[in-house]
């Protein structure tokens, strides 16, 4: 805008100036007797020609490229407002191309490429611990406090989660709770929207998320003092987090933060602030100038290993804890891009995407040059004009470049606004709204970028092939004419490759529509498609046993006399969301235990079982008809297996198997957690999946829920309602909820919702990849078909005096459309060739993504190839069966 | 024929515009005025080079213009040397001596 003004300036005193000299010699003239428009006349004469001095004026004062460019911008517009299908297809193709790569690139930014809004984050690490190559990452409190106080080279934050219930007397939420280490905002650096952050000597008082804020108090502002009542304790309000801010973990947004030292009076039993041997907390660093990475690691070992000898000092050198200790290795990683699961989840699946997008994107360049050496081949004879008349090739190959340029950056332009609706909506389906996938510069500056690395791989092969053209043969009327010579080897060659490259991507998505078809078919052993699930925690709300069972038993009650309520019974925790394991213990069946793993890390020192491992699962009667499991032999449960009664267990058949050998086990005793065989097997029940969807059906204990030992945690008691019903799962889920509240209003409910639910969030990453690959895998097709059409209706066109000929001299159509099918085939198999080889290679680098199908599955491409040479023939046939209906009168007349 | 005698022109021709311009600021007419005057006619110099030379000096930095009142009253164009033009035409001039004086001794030597 400066420039412009700047320019114009110049412009007008140019003009002045000249003028000034112009009106002078005029004046010269009428003083030696001539008449004033005459004397005017002969000064224009002598001066020369004004336009060619200014022209000459301005190339001396360096603006000529910017005008020309403009000039060139000018020309672009005109041109493409000449063909508005050709300007609106472009448009299109690229503003769907770099909105998909943008959209896919900020979800990439946000959940692994953005560093933490946090001050300074390429100086935090992460502080890591692995036992054997495995990964453990979590550590006791004794440990943070030691490596914090003595720790040379960093500052050491901790912070772990909490499950939290906030009642403020009107509702109750179950929030997502953090606490941290009283320097955990500090030493991250980390500014209040609102009030302050926790400091050193906090107890009773909280944080709260910004969006937790927002959508729970309204953004007020007078949050800050106001009372909460978190797991039965009062706290205070001090403060809100900024909005960006989300911790350390991607994908995470706590809504609650509180002191660490808090934890033992948030929750039930022995406290565990003080063991050395539970390990639940994260441990961060921020590096001290200087310090480096190495050193910071080498001191957290040393420091580690001190505290472990520390407190082991009484153990025997045997002592599981002791050798937990040191089997373990710490070392710090970089920090900056916090950590999360969502990296180890979506990751892989991410960055396939962004190739297959990128992907997606090259083939539409590919189209958009072949069009493009379309326009150009018809532009031949204006192009050779102006080549005659002097433009330089230079300079012509910068027009040409300028309206690929043009295109490729307003393609860009809405590719934005395409990104930022779909990038919200990429994230809504991988339910992780809290990723924050806004477009910041980053994505914009991603989106530029891309536009411009198009508009160069699109325009460029078109401009230097228009500059390379020879004048005189154009003018003549072109060798292309009527044959298909070489001018025409690099548009097949475009469609070939575009071929190849759907193919691969036509071939991906196959492979991962085939995976979730896998994963979706898969026998889960129950059928739970019409059952709702509720979540309550009554222990967090300090409750006290009897009145959690009395709350449990009154919610069966009432739910069990809704209107369309089939079944109602409870679990400790859904099948597929949450597992537990324990050791196997079976009544004269010693020989089987040996082998087998614990699962659950946490308290590896404190377990440390041996002998086989068996899933535990906790339910009320009428569990197994809820979810559909069948019974097998013996009973289910009864209302009479209660505390005082013999205790008993239902076992699947795969537990039969593996610790009966198959033999009757009813009547029969097994032990779990204990030594002792103490639980009559009352019945055995159909396998069923356990902990997730790719695992095969794990030998599983069934315990009555009203039986089980609660292990001096009274009141710690999560349920989940599971209902079978015939009615509408919503309003089912709404009838179940005004009864939870009815019945307790300080109870929250942590989750409702229909069991599908569960399944779907295990899905999440499959159906993501399955459903954008097979988006992406058809608009590949058919843009390459497009693309193969456009070469074909092309070259049916140019050769229209050829085939006439032909006809004329007796050519049958169907000989006419067979050439023009063997030609397209010809591409089309050429790409094949290519894509074939290529897609098998691909898919080896995505086979942990697959389940049930081979990366080089023959079915898979078959069907591929065969998809794709039937739409490309389908393509192709359109032209074909032009070029057989021309008239050899008209056609001859054409030229 | 027109763009040779410019070309010859070109250097000689920045010399004397700045020589010109060095007596006292003045405007592209009184530029060309000048040269014809002082050279008794001999030399008369093309508008055509007069003002992209002017413009190429003032792009340079050799040249500076500013808006003022001429001989007649009305607005133009002045030019005036800067220290960086003083210096350029020193040495071109020097330049010029030496050239010239060379030319005319193998002129006169090979009479």
């Amino acid at each position: 805008m400066f420039e412009f003004l700047r320019r114009y300036r110049r412009e007008r005193q140019l003009e002045a100036e000249i003028q000034f000299h112009l009106d002078r010699m005029a004046q010269e003239h009428v003083g030696r007797g001539i008449a004033p428009q005459e004397a005017r006349r002969r000064a224009r004469i002598e001066f020369g020609g004004i336009e060619q001095i200014k022209e000459e004026c301005r190339d001396v004062r360096g603006l000529r490229w910017l005008r020309d460019a403009i000039g060139d911008l000018r020309y672009t517009l005109r041109t493409l407002r000449k063909s508005p299908g050709f300007a609106a297809a472009a448009l299109l193709c690229l503003a769907l191309g770099i909105g998909a790569n943008t959209a896919v690139f900020s979800l990439l930014d946000a959940a692994l490429l953005r560093a933490l809004p946090v001050n300074d984050p390429q100086r935090l690490a992460l502080i890591q611990s692995a036992s054997e190559g495995e990964a453990i990452d979590a550590f006791s409190y004794p440990q943070y406090t030691y490596l914090r106080e003595h720790a040379r080279t960093m500052d050491v934050i901790a912070y772990g989660s909490i499950a939290l219930n906030l009642s403020s007397g009107a509702w109750a939420v179950a929030p997502a709770g953090k606490l941290v280490s009283d320097n955990y905002f500090r030493v991250l650096g980390v500014r209040p929207a609102v009030g302050r952050m926790l400091a050193a000597g906090d107890e009773n008082v909280a944080v709260i998320g910004h969006a937790f804020w927002e959508s729970r108090f309204g953004g007020d502002p007078a949050i800050v003092g106001r009372a909460a009542n978190l797991n039965g304790v009062a706290f205070t309000i001090v403060g809100v987090t900024p909005e960006r801010f989300f911790g350390a973990e991607v994908g995470t947004a706590p809504d609650v933060y509180i002191p660490l030292i808090m934890f033992d009076r948030l929750q039930q039993g022995a406290p565990r602030l003080p063991m050395i041997n539970s390990f639940w907390l994260s441990l961060m660093a921020r590096l001290h100038t200087g310090a480096t990475l190495q050193r910071a690691s080498a001191e957290a070992e040393v420091l580690y290993q001190e505290a472990a000898s520390g407190s082991t000092r009484d153990l025997p050198a045997d002592h599981p804890l002791v050798q937990y200790f040191r089997r373990m290795q710490v070392s710090l990683a970089a920090g900056d891009k916090g950590v999360g699961d969502v990296r180890a989840q979506f990751g892989k699946p991410l960055t396939v995407l962004m190739a297959v997008v990128a992907l997606v994107l090259s083939i539409a360049c590919a189209n958009l040059a072949g069009l493009l050496l379309a326009r150009a081949t018809a532009r031949q004879r204006e192009i050779a004009v102006r080549l005659a008349l002097g433009a330089g090739r230079g300079r012509l190959v910068r027009q040409l470049l300028t309206e690929s340029m043009a295109l490729a950056l307003a393609g860009g332009a809405l590719g934005l606004l395409v990104a930022s609706w779909s990038a919200a909506a990429l994230v809504k389906f991988l339910d992780r709204t809290t990723l924050d996938v806004a477009l910041d510069l980053r994505a914009i500056a991603f989106a530029f970028g891309a536009s411009v690395v198009t508009g160069l791989l699109f325009g460029a092969a078109p401009a230097l092939k228009a500059a390379r053209q020879s004048v005189g043969a154009s003018l003549k009327g072109g060798p292309a004419r009527g044959s298909r010579g070489r001018v025409f080897e690099l548009r097949y060659l475009l469609v070939s490759g575009q071929v190849a490259l759907s193919l691969t991507l036509v071939v991906g998505a196959g492979l991962f529509l085939r995976t979730l078809a896998n994963l979706k078919d898969i026998d889960t052993g129950f059928h739970a498609d019409r059952v709702l699930i509720a979540s309550f925690n009554p222990g967090l709300s300090r409750y006290s046993e009897q009145r959690a069972r009395d709350f449990y038993a009154g919610l069966m009650e009432r739910v069990a006399a809704l209107p369309g309520v089939e079944t109602v019974s409870m679990a400790d925790q859904p099948l597929l969301a949450g597992a537990m394991y324990e050791g196997v213990v079976v009544e004269g069946e010693t020989g089987a235990e040996t082998g087998g793993k614990t699962a659950g890390a946490t308290t590896a020192g404190a377990t440390g079982a041996t002998g086989s491992v068996a899933a535990i699962k906790a339910v009320t009667p009428r569990f197994f008809e809820t979810m559909g499991i069948p019974l097998r032999l013996g009973r289910d449960f009864s209302s009479q297996d209660l505390p005082g009664a013999p205790k008993v267990a239902i076992v699947n058949e795969r537990f039969v198997r593996q610790f009966f050998g198959g033999r009757n086990p009813i009547g029969k005793h097994v032990g779990v957690g204990g030594k002792t065989a103490d639980l009559e097997v009352a019945g055995v029940i159909g396998d069923t999946k356990y902990r997730n969807l790719r695992g095969a059906p794990p030998a599983t204990v069934y315990l009555p829920i009203d039986q089980l030992d609660l292990k001096g945690r009274p009141g710690s008691m999560p349920r989940t309602l599971h209902v079978r019903t015939s009615a509408d799962l919503e309003s089912m889920a709404t009838l179940i909820e005004q009864q939870a509240r009815a019945l307790d209003r300080n109870l929250p409910i942590t989750t409702v919702s229909a069991f599908a639910k569960i399944i779907d969030a295990q899905l999440v990453r499959e159906r993501l990849i399955a459903t954008l690959s097979g988006f992406f895998g058809a608009v590949a097709m058919l843009l390459a078909c497009f693309g193969l059409y456009g070469v074909m209706a092309y070259s049916v066109q140019r050769r229209t005096g050829e085939i006439g000929i032909r006809i004329a001299l007796g050519a049958a159509g169907g000989t006419v459309t067979r050439m023009v099918m063997r030609d397209s085939l010809a591409m089309v198999l050429a790409g094949v060739a290519a894509g074939v080889p290529m897609a098998l290679w691909l898919s080896k680098l995505v086979k942990s993504l697959l389940f049930g199908v081979e990366p080089g599955d023959a079915s898979v491409l078959a069907a591929a190839t065969l998809l794709l040479v039937a739409v490309a023939a389908l393509a192709a046939y359109l032209p074909a069966r032009r070029a057989a209906r021309i008239e050899p009168t008209v056609a001859l007349r054409y030229e | 024929m027109a763009s040779d005698k410019s070309d010859l022109l070109q250097g000689t021709l920045d010399m004397l515009v700045l020589k010109i311009v060095a007596l006292e600021p003045v405007h592209g007419y009184g530029i060309a005025q000048r040269i014809q005057q002082i050279s008794r006619d001999v030399l008369q110099v093309q508008q055509g080079s007069l003002y992209p030379a002017l413009h190429r000096l003032e792009k340079r930095g050799w040249l500076k213009a500013d808006w003022r009142e001429s001989e007649t009253g009305r607005e133009a164009k002045f030019y005036s040397l800067t220290r960086v033009g003083r210096k350029q035409l020193e040495a071109e001039t020097e330049n010029w001596d030496r050239l010239a004086g060379a030319v005319a001794l193998i002129m006169k030597t090979a009479e």
